[in-house]
């Protein structure tokens, strides 16, 4: 029984986070919000996901060079912790580009992770490439090229200050 | 839009936002801790609560140790649930058969729930049923069940 109710409450966390990062994603490209103001906002944003791959790599070279469950579990909340304060940082960010709108910054917050997440996914690569023949390494190649090309007229389309507000961004 | 006010605004909205990310991972952490039924399984690792795949025994010793007679247990664990049936008086020990299609199903740690004779229900806990197998479960009220 309270397994069932843990799944609902996990189903309807998901459920609204998938809600948030779609709208979140409409906000950023039809300019109706800032998602990333300017350059220096996307590499801010993009820190917690580092930070959180970053732990995840100390806690496995802590856990292999110490084998000792407290050190690992200081390292990994250590690392949560950071990750904890950048994901923060991103958030308050995304509230005060876009004035304190509460309606636009949380799916923006939301949705800002999600792309993170997504780009560092469709970069990943899978499979035995020594193995592929030359035809699939072409195929290849062209996925990755696509996949980057898509990807960067996303993050262009997103960074939007300028846009939202340009009297702000004005020279 | 930079007053004293807003900034105190935005730093709520981003500690909030930080805490929505570190009590979750967290919870998860400790939850899969708790689920891991080796005691130092390697480095903590969200979201692999109940990875036991390994079914529970086909028997499983029970003693009512409470003073109310038992109708039946319920245990559950990995989405599942299996019914057995236990009609055991106050103080009474008896074997019973785990091996249902469900239990197959069920990972080694299970939640557990007695059904009293009257109807009522009472969750005693999560019991690890791999590594306890001879032992007897003893049937307690509140959180006081245990191997034994």
């Amino acid at each position: 029984m309270a397994s069932t109710l843990i799944a609902s409450l996990v189903a309807c966390i998901v459920g609204f986070i998938i809600i948030a990062t779609i709208y979140g994603f409409y906000l950023g490209l039809t300019n109706k919000a800032v998602f990333y103001n300017d350059r220096a906002d996307l590499t801010i944003s993009s820190l917690p996901l580092v930070a959180f791959i970053v732990t995840i790599i100390a806690v496995f070279i802590v856990h292999a060079v110490w084998s000792n469950t407290a050190i690992t579990l200081a390292a990994w909340f250590i690392g949560i912790g950071g990750t904890s304060y950048l994901y923060g940082v991103t958030a308050m960010n995304a509230y005060r580009y876009n004035r304190g709108s509460l309606k636009r910054a949380i799916p923006i917050s939301i949705a800002k992770v999600a792309i993170a997440i997504i780009a560092f996914f469709a970069m990943g690569r899978s499979g035995d490439r020594t193995k592929q023949t030359s035809e699939q390494k072409v195929v290849d190649a062209a996925w990755t090229v696509g996949k980057l090309a898509v990807l960067g007229w996303l993050y262009r389309q997103l960074i939007n200050g300028s846009e939202v507000y340009p009297e702000e961004n004005a020279v | 839009m930079t007053s004293p006010e807003f900034v105190k605004k935005s730093k709520i909205f981003g500690l909030v936002f930080a805490l929505c990310f570190f009590i979750p991972v967290t919870a998860l952490t400790i939850l899969a801790l708790n689920t891991d039924s080796s005691e130092d399984a390697g480095a903590p690792s969200v979201g692999n609560a109940n990875t036991d795949h390994s079914a529970p025994p086909s028997f499983v010793t029970l003693k009512n140790d409470t003073v109310y007679p038992i109708a039946k247990l319920v245990f559950s664990g990995n989405g599942v649930s299996t019914e057995i049936q236990t009609p055991l008086d106050p103080q009474q020990v008896g074997e019973f058969s785990f091996d249902t299609p469900s239990s197959k199903s069920l990972p080694c740690t299970l939640d557990a729930t007695v059904v009293y004779r009257d109807g009522e229900e009472a969750s005693i806990g999560s019991f690890d049923f791999c590594s306890n197998s001879p032992s007897t479960l003893l049937i307690r009220d509140q959180s006081d069940s245990k191997f034994e």
